[in-house]
């Protein structure tokens, strides 16, 4: 156990690194056959609000054979504390350093977060490149959104996993357990782990690039899968929901019970990274949610519970379900909250019940500002939709509204910003009309971000908006988005842009990442530690061109460098979905209309499945 | 509505846990506790409770006072056992007593703490010399201490009446113990983080524990849980 308490009492926030909370699970480490870590790259406060890795944390522990245990990215005075005292990156729960467990597993929400990912590496005594590492090194993995394209990553991590976790966890740790036993080298383990579907070891594959700097192939060695498909859980109704959270001291972002309603989203928003790889819809039923939330109210004793998913509205009982909520638990002092509201979806009613009576401000996300732009993203939604939900909210009590937005979409043109700032007007003036009597009480706040092509997503060959574009556009909209009542936030332009490079980047750019590590780069998504400067400059000193990866309209026929990586969606849909984009043609949910051949269902051979019933195949 | 009031202790690592996230933990224990705690009324409804003044960060207690409005009776005893089943490790309860009146708030009444400081001088060669700068520092008129003012800036505090009594003991192993009583509550206070930076000599860092709180009125000193008697 790694001594810190004379440490811990001279950094901020010293609860964040203690453990001990109520709900923790603190295995035997001699007895544990395999030991994992699951990292998140950032702080206690945002990792330990991640879904994912409590569902793993739980599977993990509830086996008699293995151990999971929590680290998260320790702050700058932390982190200057452990390099001045030569003291290694521990485990929350026996305090261990990150080198003394046989899998350590980092999960990939952001772009921004990979200088952490390498500090927690080093701070934790384990050599940054996977091919330095030998037998005596934990094997690192990694999942989450951004295993659909870890290139940039790729050098620093032994395997990464594509899906849902829990449906493999068990599978690798197996291996590996039975690889301790034998003594397989490391090189052996990972010829073990590829045959798992849904495991992705890089080192098994060879990418060349033509002169121009694109692909030229990816070649698979003999015996791996040419492609690796992503896994998922086919019947979620069966699997199981933990019956224990840990309940932490300290204020993290989401310090509720999260109850998974559902996964997948097949709204089909031609933008959104989630709604095409979490495919197909999954919904639990109502009776099994609430048993899980009985059991977890019990035992977190928290007051509070979101209806987690992609976009919980569109659960098909979610009346039934709110009511039946309501009913048992609103005399227990419960709040209910909806985490995204959809415009088209929005029951003022619901709305009202959610919020627990108090009205302080709702958001909706337009996403764009013309019904024309709306289209080319598929987002059906139209003015009048719009405007009828913001009366409804009006008339139900409510004095500001939240308005997000998307900036540099395909096709986007000065007009479709100039709607942006008409339609918070609209929808500002349509506000003061039903307040009448404080006018100056409606409040319409824009949030306007800046539109990242993702990989898997029917945009993967558009090209991102230049900096000096959106700072053009920003300009734009702020001259035409003025007077009391109306604010803008906006998101800086420079972080959008870097996560565009290595949302769509290739291998090369590990050389980037570990470069503005080394030149002191970390917490890239904290506004206040965000270094553009070292960031350019290691771009300089690695000879590789950011544009190239950001801001280049890709052909249909270029080889992407995630090609071999496969989320389900077929690429004749997607290149589909982008042609049907320009033409401007709404495509349907395949919830409540036919199936639109994204190719998800007979490729995994799986169904979407409503709370209801059976959805259509 | 029955008032009752807790004592109850803070240990271990406890001690990093800031006093508003012991507030908001304590709604949680006490609803896994399943005990029928009375909530305000209004939009926000919060359950009524009432703590004592607040803990420093880093020191630990074995004399935290609660107080608690339940919308029925029941047992003492099971109140006790209930809690000590869902509090996390570090946290404990001790004793409870029901409030056979209304009472007064923790924080109107308390205004003495006691604080214990463990191996102030474990690393040090003459232990004397701290002996001897705890009565240097009690000879003094003044001592300034040095505070966050409001909007900014800092402001200087003469806090030498907060300092109301101090006696060594003897623990074998770990050198001499001080056992500090100080003036906390409305009038004002020293923080034991402040205390040790008055020294003047090198000191180790030591374990603080909080050991008493009282309520003083010049002539006796009671416990609060004997003002609910």
């Amino acid at each position: 156990m790694i001594q810190i308490e004379e440490i811990l009492a001279r950094v901020e926030k010293p609860s964040r690194y203690t453990g001990g909370e109520w709900g923790m699970v603190k295995k035997d480490w001699t007895k544990a056959q395999v030991r994992v870590a699951l990292a998140f790259p950032d702080l206690y406060e945002v990792g330990q609000s991640h879904l994912g890795l409590r569902l793993l944390y739980d599977q993990i522990n509830q086996h008699p054979d293995y151990l999971a245990e929590r680290v998260y990215a320790p702050w700058i005075d932390l982190e200057d504390e452990l390099r001045k005292a030569a003291k290694p990156l521990f485990s929350l729960e026996s305090r261990r350093s990150l080198a003394e467990f046989d899998l350590v597993g980092f999960t990939l929400q952001y772009e921004l977060s990979y200088t952490n990912i390498l500090n927690m590496m080093d701070l934790g005594g384990i050599p940054l490149a996977a091919r330095e590492r030998g037998s005596e090194h934990p094997l690192l993995i990694a999942g989450g959104p951004g295993a659909y394209n870890p290139e940039p990553i790729a050098e620093f991590f032994d395997l990464f996993f594509l899906g849902e976790g829990e449906e493999a966890i068990l599978e690798i740790l197996a291996v590996l357990a039975r690889a301790k036993r034998a003594g397989l080298s490391k090189a052996q383990v990972k010829k073990e782990l590829s045959k798992i579907p849904g495991v992705y070891v890089p080192e098994f594959y060879e990418v060349s690039y033509h002169q121009d700097g694109t692909l030229a192939g990816i070649r698979a060695a003999e015996g791996v899968p040419v492609r690796v498909t992503k896994r998922i859980v086919a019947d979620l109704e069966q699997c199981p929901i933990p019956e224990q959270q840990i309940v932490p001291f300290t204020d993290i972002v989401h310090d509720r019970i999260m109850l998974e309603l559902f996964r997948g989203c097949t709204r089909g928003c031609r933008f959104c990274q989630a709604g095409m790889i979490y495919r197909p819809v999954r919904e639990r039923s109502v009776p099994t949610l609430e048993k899980a939330l009985d059991k977890l109210l019990k035992q977190t004793g928290y007051g509070e519970v979101s209806l987690t998913s992609l976009s919980s509205s569109d659960y098909s009982e979610i009346r039934q379900l709110v009511a039946r909520l309501m009913d048992c638990y609103s005399a227990e002092h419960v709040n209910i909250s909806l985490p995204s509201l959809r415009i088209d979806a929005f029951p003022a009613d619901l709305a009202e019940r959610f919020q627990g009576g108090r009205k302080s401000s709702l958001t909706f996300a337009p996403e764009a500002g013309t019904e024309r732009m709306r289209r080319v993203i598929n987002k059906g939604v139209t003015r009048e939709d719009m405007l009828s939900a913001a009366e409804a909210a009006f008339r139900g009590g409510w004095q500001r509204l939240k308005l997000y937005f998307m900036m540099g979409l395909p096709t986007e043109t000065d007009e479709d910003i100039i709607g942006i700032a008409e339609l918070a007007r609209e929808v500002l003036n349509l506000g003061k009309g039903i307040w009448k009597q404080r006018p100056h009480a409606v409040q319409v706040s824009v949030s306007v971000s800046v539109f990242v092509p993702k990989p898997h997503t029917p945009f993967q060959w558009r090209p991102q908006l230049s900096l000096e574009e959106v700072e053009r556009r920003q300009r734009l909209l702020a001259d035409h988005l003025k007077g009391r009542g109306l604010e803008l936030h906006w998101h800086d332009a420079r972080t959008s842009w870097l996560e565009g490079v290595f949302a769509r980047g290739d291998r090369r750019l590990a050389a980037v990442v570990k470069t503005a590590w080394e030149l002191g780069c970390r917490f890239d998504g904290w506004a206040e530690h965000f270094r553009f400067d070292l960031w350019l400059e290691a771009f300089r000193r690695s000879g590789l061109e950011p544009d190239f990866y950001a801001n280049r309209q890709r052909s249909y026929t270029e080889i992407l460098p995630w090609d071999h990586l496969d989320a389900g969606v077929c690429k004749e849909f997607l290149q589909d979905e982008d042609r049907r984009a320009e033409a401007g043609l709404l495509t349907p949910d395949c919830r409540q209309a036919a199936c639109s051949a994204c190719g998800v269902c007979p490729g995994l051979q799986v169904r979407p499945s409503l709370a209801g019933g059976e959805g259509r195949g | 509505m029955v008032d009752y009031r807790l004592r109850y202790s803070k240990q271990g690592e406890l001690r990093f846990i800031s006093h508003l996230d012991l507030v908001r933990g304590f709604e949680r224990i006490l609803r896994r506790a399943g005990l029928p705690v009375a909530y305000s009324e209004g939009y926000n409804p919060h359950p009524k409770l009432g703590f004592g003044p607040a803990l420093p960060l880093g020191v630990e207690s074995v004399a935290e006072y609660l107080d608690m409005e339940f919308t029925r009776s029941v047992d003492p005893e099971e109140i006790i056992a209930r809690l000590n089943h869902v509090m996390p490790p570090g946290l404990r309860a001790l004793e409870l007593v029901e409030a056979a009146r209304k009472l007064k708030p923790l924080t109107a009444v308390i205004n003495c703490a006691v604080y214990r400081y463990e191996g102030l001088a474990a690393g040090q060669d003459d232990p004397e010399r701290i002996r001897r700068e705890v009565e240097r520092l009690w000879k003094q008129d003044t001592l300034l201490v040095t505070r966050k003012a409001k909007g900014g800036g800092t402001k200087n505090l003469n806090v030498r009446g907060f300092l109301k009594n101090w006696q060594w003991l003897e623990q074998p192993g770990s050198g001499p113990v001080l056992c500090l009583e100080t003036v906390i509550g409305n009038q004002g206070t020293i923080r034991p983080d402040e205390f040790l930076r008055l020294f003047a000599v090198p000191i180790d860092t030591p374990r603080i524990i909080r050991t008493d709180l009282w309520v003083d009125d010049g002539i006796n000193r009671v416990s609060p849980l004997a003002l609910c008697r």
